[in-house]
């Protein structure tokens, strides 16, 4: 399956903003196109360490990542850019 | 069966009274309300035994109507007594007025809203009285009654007796906010679990419990477990007054209630407030996220998740079960349900066009990514700006009156609002609002912020 042409692959980044780390945190990501989304943002978190998916919403184009959907779905393109942004709570 | 009935009924049909008598002025008569108000009162005459029930007192309802009221702000017991004997009457009236009263029924609906501050005074010192009188009725019921009305009876007392009490607690917290007792009321009729009531009657609670779920899934509701509904009307509660507010009307549950009412007609009039919630529900974005939990919890999927408006849709929201959690009072509010009520105001304003609709609202990330861009220098930015512009890719911000950007700074929520004005009046540029409920944020930095985006943009 992983062979087939219509599977390329992509670089993304996701670029974090993790205040407490100082500053913005960017990881670069090499993935299929048909990979579901959570396996990157799994693979965010473990490099960031101190938080989980949950806290983060994976932001793309406006739009909230959701964990199944794939790169192709959201037409993620070579060289785009993830938001990944901590949630928010407040009053 | 016909003393627990009656009992029930009793307090139910004060209030129809109330609004029998409002009724009476108006001409409006659909007659779906009418076949219980007919049984209702039938159940109450065996039930009080001390005051007869001459058919031509109507006249007189009307009239007590506002004396009434206000004597059973001060003396629940006699306004129950005087409620009683006016439901009689009214009652009597009814075998042959069935029609009128009905269609009086639904006018005194649309006024209800008027009423409604009258009532809540009344009512809360009615509901004391009340709650009193059902608990004692409900001993005795329990005692005597048959299986079937026994349950009817213990459920009615349950919710009564808790009403009350809620109802008398919300009266000291602020007697302004008739609209949140209302929604308090109708909480309370729905909350089988509520340890309020507990103790009056723990063996009846479980027959009510049992009695209202299924009720209430016979009506609108029947996705939803009457447990869900206990647990989150506790939720609720605290939202109850904004809540209401934005429905200005349980007076709209009504109206759509009793068209829908055939199953309720044999019951107590209190049920018509459980369907009240069940329509309000369509309105608030609290309650239907509510709902969407309520089904999955049925599920026992604690990791739930919830998709708005739909799973596949390209901007669809998504919380899981935990987001809820957020809504409980003195919790803090989180971006996925911010998000999510986002989403959701702007599907009711603009369920097909987006792009056509005069307001554009960002979601919570935009101003933290907008300050992100702003803190950048020299011809990177550039670059980035046009990036950024993805934000609101496909929108024109300046087309739009309004572009609201919710702004999320030190554990607290703010909004900025920016109006542009008419076209045609082009000396003044777009005016910034920024509204903070705890003045916590620093609104000229902000609005700077905001400033330098729009003159980029």
């Amino acid at each position: 399956m992983d062979q087939e042409p219509t599977h390329k692959f992509i670089h993304v980044k996701v670029v974090g903003q993790v205040s407490s780390l100082g500053g913005e945190l960017e990881v670069f990501f090499r993935i299929k196109e048909s990979t579901p989304l959570w396996k990157l943002m799994a693979a965010y978190c473990r490099r960031i360490g101190m938080y989980e998916v949950q806290d983060f919403a994976f932001i793309f184009d406006q739009r909230l990542l959701r964990p199944h959907q794939t790169p192709k779905q959201v037409h993620m393109e070579d060289g785009d850019v993830i938001d990944a942004l901590l949630n928010q709570t407040g009053s | 069966m016909a003393e627990d009935e009656s009992s029930k009924k009793r307090r139910l049909d004060i209030n129809w009274e109330e609004f029998n008598r409002q009724t009476d002025d108006m001409d409006l008569m659909p007659e779906v309300v009418r076949p219980k108000r007919g049984s209702h009162t039938d159940d109450q005459n065996p039930r009080q035994q001390c005051t007869p029930s001459p058919p031509t007192m109507a006249s007189e309802d009307g009239d007590h109507g506002c004396t009434l009221r206000a004597e059973c702000a001060k003396l629940p017991d006699g306004k129950l007594d005087e409620a009683i004997a006016s439901k009689r009457r009214t009652l009597a009236n009814d075998g042959s007025k069935l029609r009128d009263g009905g269609g009086k029924l639904l006018s005194a609906i649309a006024i209800y809203e008027e009423e409604r501050e009258r009532r809540k005074s009344a009512k809360a010192a009615m509901a004391v009285g009340e709650s009193k009188q059902s608990i004692q009725s409900a001993n005795t019921s329990t005692n005597g009654a048959p299986g079937g009305s026994k349950e009817m009876a213990s459920s009615e007392i349950h919710s009564q007796s808790r009403f009350g009490s809620l109802f008398s607690k919300k009266m000291e917290d602020n007697a302004d906010h008739k609209a949140a007792k209302a929604f308090d009321r109708e909480l309370s009729t729905l909350r089988p679990c509520s340890p309020l009531k507990g103790k009056l009657n723990e063996d009846l609670s479980q027959n009510g419990r049992r009695k209202n779920g299924s009720s209430k899934r016979r009506g609108s509701q029947s996705s939803v477990g009457w447990k869900d509904k206990g647990i989150s009307s506790d939720s609720f509660y605290s939202k109850g007054q904004s809540a209401s507010r934005h429905f200005s009307n349980g007076a709209f549950g009504r109206k759509e209630e009793s068209p829908v009412s055939p199953l309720y007609s044999l019951r107590p009039r209190k049920r018509e407030t459980v369907v009240l919630l069940d329509d309000d529900d369509d309105d608030d974005e609290v309650l239907e996220t509510l709902d969407c939990a309520n089904e999955t919890r049925d599920e026992c999927l604690k990791d739930a998740k919830i998709y708005y408006p739909s799973r596949d849709g390209p901007e669809c929201v998504e919380i899981c079960f935990q987001d809820i959690d957020c809504l409980a009072p003195e919790s803090f509010l989180t971006s996925p349900i911010m998000n999510f009520y986002i989403r959701y105001l702007e599907m009711q304003a603009s369920p097909s066009q987006k792009a056509t609709c005069d307001y554009h609202i960002f979601n919570t990330f935009f101003y933290n990514k907008l300050k992100q861009q702003l803190s950048r220098k020299g011809g990177e930015k550039e670059s980035l700006f046009v990036k950024f512009r993805r934000w609101w890719k496909g929108v024109n911000l300046f087309e739009k009156a309004y572009i609201l950007i919710p702004i999320h700074e030190d554990l607290h929520w703010s909004l900025v609002i920016i109006c542009f004005p008419e076209k045609t009046d082009n000396r003044s540029g777009p005016m910034l609002l920024h509204l903070d409920s705890l003045k916590l944020h620093y609104s000229r930095v902000v609005l700077e912020d905001i400033t330098s985006f729009l003159r980029e943009e």
